[in-house]
């Protein structure tokens, strides 16, 4: 699939902003929803309930949801067979 | 499409794509439920992150997408739908891989001798989350 721009600016913002996140948040799942001017961050403890937050409060702007943790976590799928290598 | 999006469209009076109805194939080692790419591009439903997934052929980045799953849609009863947040990936022969963030909300009972298998989710309760 083509990259998305909009998800690439929201990861490099939460990229920059994690150390500080780490300090109060380690573990919770952010919501961080886009804007021209600094994205608000809201946090929750499931990703189900920021996913509906985002939803609720993103009002057809894009939103990112993930997990403040120091390394992101790799999701295992082994026995996948993958149709695009890209 | 995730619920909540459906609410919102409802809300703002656009139209909602129709329901998608695929195969999919339980794999009981899959950490997360993976679609077909077509699929989410079908829904229209807007990429929410980025998942760092290892398979057999390496390792790759893939979007996550929130969708609303029905399983068993032709029974008279079926189970309750779930919220999941999902990878999208080009996956061959099915249009989804059930993971273990689906199997853990129920039971799943293998006859042996019968080769066959009862698998029971929750019924009748809102909210069900496949987080």
């Amino acid at each position: 699939m083509v990259p998305d721009p909009v998800i690439g600016r929201l990861e490099a913002s939460f990229e920059r902003r994690r150390a500080k996140m780490l300090r109060d948040h380690e573990g919770e799942w952010a919501l961080m929803i886009y804007r021209r001017v600094g994205e608000p961050t809201s946090f929750f403890d499931t990703q189900s309930e920021a996913v509906r937050a985002g939803f609720r409060r993103a009002r057809g702007q894009r939103f990112l949801v993930k997990q403040v943790l120091q390394q992101d976590r790799e999701i295992f799928i082994p026995w996948l067979q993958l149709v695009d290598q890209s | 499409m995730p619920r909540y999006e459906v609410e919102q469209f409802h809300e703002e009076a656009k139209e909602v794509p129709l329901p998608r109805r695929g195969v999919g194939r339980i794999d009981s080692a899959a950490d997360v439920s993976c679609v077909k790419v077509e699929i989410v591009e079908y829904l229209r439903v807007p990429q929410i992150g980025t998942q760092l997934v290892n398979t057999a052929a390496g390792s790759v980045q893939r979007g996550v997408y929130p969708i609303t799953v029905t399983m068993g849609w032709n029974s008279a009863s079926p189970p309750d739908a779930i919220d999941l947040q999902v990878i999208a990936m080009g996956i061959r022969d099915v249009d989804m891989l059930v993971g273990r963030d689906v199997l853990r909300l129920g039971e799943f009972v293998w006859y042996g001798p019968d080769a066959r298998f009862e698998w029971v989710l929750p019924r009748g309760r809102s909210g069900a989350s496949g987080s």
